[in-house]
């Protein structure tokens, strides 16, 4: 009796759903039409296209960086947060939610501002982006590592370890990392989308990642530029599969991989 | 005058049979629990009556008429729930109205109604507090006074005092079974605490797997359990091993090197295995004295002082379970004799005794 | 424990709080001031009254309808969603797909997204040729993918996954027995919707609302791809200030519109905060 007062909300849940997946089955059809028919020219102009491999190269360049450096100064951060200044987690929390608060586009034109007069140099590497990529990611990495922290009850295990005569080092390597190695693929998997996804720093600073470098051919070649859009859905997802499998493997439960704002 | 009446009501989730076709007859005005374990189906059996199940087969029949078709919004029963089902965005009271706004009263006899109502449940002056702001009782008092708004023609409680703290529930229960006694209500009690059924209901039904094990009074139940089941959920009980022995006319029970008389036994072959079941306060010791054998010998373990009686544990002799610690309760002090290590007698009353298979027993013990 | 107890609390947040200032804080702040001084560094309250002229003005009314509409079409479209995700059983894996879908296509922005639009409903798009195939002529009606509306279709596609993602707390949380119990005291689906499923849902609706209008209110690819500047929007405004080593003229209206935008956005995430503690005070 309960079922048919669903119908309309099933109707309802097919129409959204199909609304998600045109525009991705639209992505496929659309990058193997050509003017007389299927064709595969957008893909091989792609492959052939000397830029796309420097754009590949650079927005993978920069999401490795931008992942090791983010990995590094936020595990840091949140273990010293929980472990030796729960006064300021609040402050801590409030910095990195702040990042929402200041849309990247006006961090461009702040930012642009002050390195032309302090620094100009500093914009003539592609490097400059990765600071501000961590500060970017923030609230993501943030959330991630906090609730792999809490899940683990940091105090006891640091607690229990020094009892057994650990030193600082040894809880560190030994019983911290491993317990976070799920929230750490998580939080790493969402800096790699941010990264990779970036386009307004990017273009803005002249930067031809793979973002930019799509925009650019797809004003002339649509069907190319849907190509990279969808090997980028593809690889997000292959991505996050991949990071389930493994946190599976890990026994760590599913890490924190949506955030509630972008 | 509302009498509630279940005809072999059947229903099953999957593969799970959760009721085996139950019948029950509940007179005008009584409280009936319905007691078991977690799975028994009892609490199915209330949401089937409440409305919010469909029973596979079999009917409900209220006042007589069957009402499978009225659906849980039309059958005019008051339920309260196991978890805190207030409204959070609702002051108390306006819990209590919810029930009179949707009947479309008017405010002021909405008013006039629900503020009796959290009046009789002892709420006056919470009126405004919302849910978060009061205690698991006081949220569950509410709960009571809001399905008692309606002027229900049952009421219906599924396991409502389960998460509250020990002494909030005896008080609780206690106050339901007043306010229920009062207005005369038809009440269907689901709980898996026995002594919360013994001492609220006028009728128990006892449940285990999906069959109704036994109805009746909460001293039947006790003194006279039907079933394996039964005896072993309700209250506590002793087991002894034993076998058949004895005839017809005079049944018995050998147990170690003693042949103890019961009344149970018909339909039972000489020699068979079987275990009984005592209760403590109707399990006997007596002081052995050297030729005179009164029952099955046994050496005191240990004495438990527990205010109106004592109990006193012993370990049989010469039996094949000699593990098993049987209880026995004696009635105020004095009780030193049976002190650790002394040797004695061990009898029970054949009338209460319950005579089971050691297969019956051990799917009862089982099911629980 | 000893040796690091010397070490001030705050010490080892240093690095942290040094690259959120640099990188982040510093930046804002210097959108703060150059909205209030002209190019010689005097203060200035022109770059603010510029924003006011029809050019500027203009930009704010349809970045904030355009905000608006997809943040309210959004919410409603999500918050049914998840409800209709958490009560229908069956097929049984839509539940976590749909959880799976929605984590992934939030986050589906940018270009992306703008060029997945272009191959469904772009002029040469497959829905608008499959469209005159059979006889109707999408872009005869007026529309198109790079107008108001288009942007508008395209937003939802990650406005009600986000949606979604910040509903279905709230909606797991109501519990069953709060409709029984409302059904049992006589209430009709109707009633019980109207007295208790909307008026507990509603702040967590109108929090994820406002981020909903501060995320479509920022967002910058997707429009700069699709539209490069046809439809005037804020942040594309603001883009046209800077580009790379290259600061146009007049740039200060540039911090002037900055921040504009971050006073709106900002404004949304403290009305969601305030939501936020309100929704709080139930959910115990």
């Amino acid at each position: 009796m309960r079922t048919r007062r669903h119908i309309g909300l099933g109707a309802f849940v097919i129409i959204v759903i199909v609304f998600f997946a045109v525009p991705l089955i639209s992505l496929l059809v659309f990058s193997f039409t050509g003017a007389d028919g299927p064709t595969l020219d957008a893909w091989s102009s792609i492959v052939e296209n000397p830029g796309f491999y420097s754009a590949l190269g650079l927005s993978l360049t920069l999401a490795a960086l931008t992942t090791i450096a983010s990995l590094i100064l936020m595990t840091a951060t949140v273990l010293w947060v929980h472990l030796r200044a729960m006064h300021l987690r609040a402050l801590v929390e409030g910095i990195t939610l702040l990042v929402f608060a200041i849309p990247a586009i006006t961090l461009v034109i702040g930012a642009t501002g002050l390195l032309l007069g302090l620094a100009p140099w500093a914009l003539g590497s592609p490097l400059i982006l990765v600071p501000f990529y961590v500060v970017l990611s923030f609230a993501f990495t943030y959330r991630a590592l906090d609730a792999g922290v809490r899940a683990m009850d940091l105090q006891t295990l640091v607690d229990a370890a020094q009892s057994l005569g650990a030193g600082w080092t040894t809880i560190l390597l030994r019983v911290i990392l491993p317990n976070l190695r799920t929230a750490l693929l998580g939080a790493a998997f969402l800096t790699i989308t941010v990264v990779l996804g970036e386009y307004v720093l990017s273009s803005l600073f002249l930067y031809e990642t793979l973002p930019v470098f799509m925009a650019e051919i797809g004003t002339a070649e649509a069907q190319g530029a849907a190509a990279l859009a969808l090997l980028t859905v593809l690889f997000t997802w292959g991505l996050l599969v991949l990071v389930s499998f493994v946190s599976r493997r890990l026994g760590g439960g599913r890490p924190q991989m949506t955030v509630v704002t972008t | 005058m509302t009498t509630v009446e279940l005809r072999s009501v059947r229903k099953t989730f999957g593969d799970f049979v959760a009721l085996h076709g139950l019948d029950l007859n509940m007179t005008d005005g009584e409280f009936v629990s319905f007691l078991g374990p977690s799975g028994c189906g009892k609490t199915t059996a209330l949401r089937i009556v409440a409305g919010f199940e469909l029973p596979d087969g079999g009917s409900v029949l209220l006042d007589g008429a069957d009402i499978e078709n009225a659906p849980p919004n039309k059958r005019d029963m008051g339920m309260v729930f196991q978890d805190y089902s207030l409204f959070p965005n609702m002051t108390a009271i306006e819990n209590v109205a919810f029930g009179l706004r949707v009947r479309g009263q008017s405010a002021s006899q909405m008013k006039e109604t629900s503020g009796k109502m959290i009046e009789m449940v002892g709420l006056k002056g919470k009126e405004g507090n919302y849910p978060h702001q009061m205690s698991g009782g006081q949220q569950q008092r509410v709960a009571l006074a809001r399905a008692l708004a309606i002027q229900p023609k049952v009421l219906l409680l599924d396991e409502p005092l389960s998460a509250l703290d020990a002494k909030v529930r005896v008080s609780l229960r206690n106050e339901i079974r007043v306010i229920q006694q009062e207005l005369a209500i038809s009440t269907i009690f689901v709980t898996h605490d026995q002594e919360e059924a013994l001492t609220i209901s006028d009728r128990i039904a006892v449940l285990s797997q999906g069959q109704l094990e036994q109805f009746g009074t909460p001293e039947e139940i006790y003194r006279h359990p039907a079933t394996p089941f039964v005896a072993a959920f309700v209250g506590e009980s002793n087991i002894f091993h034993g076998t058949i022995a004895g005839t017809d006319d005079a049944p018995s029970v050998r147990i170690g090197s003693v042949e103890m008389p019961v009344q149970q036994a018909a339909g039972r072959t000489s020699g068979e295995r079987v275990r009984v079941l005592t209760r403590p306060e109707s399990t006997y010791l007596h002081v052995t004295s050297d030729g005179d054998r009164k029952g099955i010998p046994a050496t005191v373990v240990s004495q438990q002082f527990q205010g109106a009686r004592t109990r006193i544990l012993t370990h049989l002799d010469h039996v094949e379970d000699p593990g098993a610690v049987i209880l026995t309760d004696v009635t105020g002090g004095g009780h030193d004799h049976l002190s650790g290590g002394v040797q004695v007698d061990v009898t029970f009353d054949p009338a209460t005794a319950l005579v089971a298979s050691a297969e019956e027993l051990e799917s009862a013990t089982v099911a629980q | 424990m000893t040796r690091s107890r010397r070490i001030p609390a705050w010490l080892g947040l240093l690095p942290f709080f040094l690259i959120a200032f640099g990188f982040l804080v510093w930046p804002a702040y210097s959108v703060v001031l150059q909205a209030f001084v002209d190019s010689a560094g005097a203060f200035t309250l022109e770059n603010l009254s510029a924003i006011f002229q029809a050019q500027y003005r203009d930009a704010f009314q349809t970045t904030a309808a355009l905000a608006f509409i997809t943040a309210g079409i959004g919410a409603i479209a999500g918050t049914i969603m998840t409800y209709a995700v958490s009560v229908l059983q069956r097929p049984r894996f839509l539940k976590s797909a749909m959880a799976t879908f929605s984590g992934v296509a939030s986050q589906f922005g940018g270009v992306p997204l703008a060029f997945a639009f272009v191959a469904t409903i772009g002029s040469a798009g497959l829905i608008t040729t499959w469209l005159d195939d059979i006889g109707f002529d999408l872009y005869g009606t007026g529309f198109s993918l790079l107008s108001f509306w288009g942007l508008v279709i395209v937003y939802l596609y990650f406005q009600i996954p986000l949606m979604m993602i910040m509903m279905s707390p709230a909606i797991e949380g109501m519990r069953a027995a709060w409709s029984e119990a409302a059904e049992n005291l006589g209430a009709s689906r109707w009633q019980y919707w109207r007295y208790v499923g909307i008026p507990l849902l509603t702040p967590a609706i109108l929090g994820a609302f406002v981020l909903l209008f501060a995320n479509a209110f920022s967002a910058y690819a997707t429009a700069e791809v699709l539209t490069s500047g046809t439809v005037n929007l804020v942040p594309i405004q603001i883009g046209f200030f800077v580009q790379g080593n290259v600061f146009a003229a007049n740039s200060q209206i540039g911090y002037a519109l900055a921040l504009g935008m971050i006073f709106v956005v900002s404004g949304a995430l403290a009305l969601n905060l305030w939501l936020q503690r309100r929704v709080a005070r139930w959910a115990q």
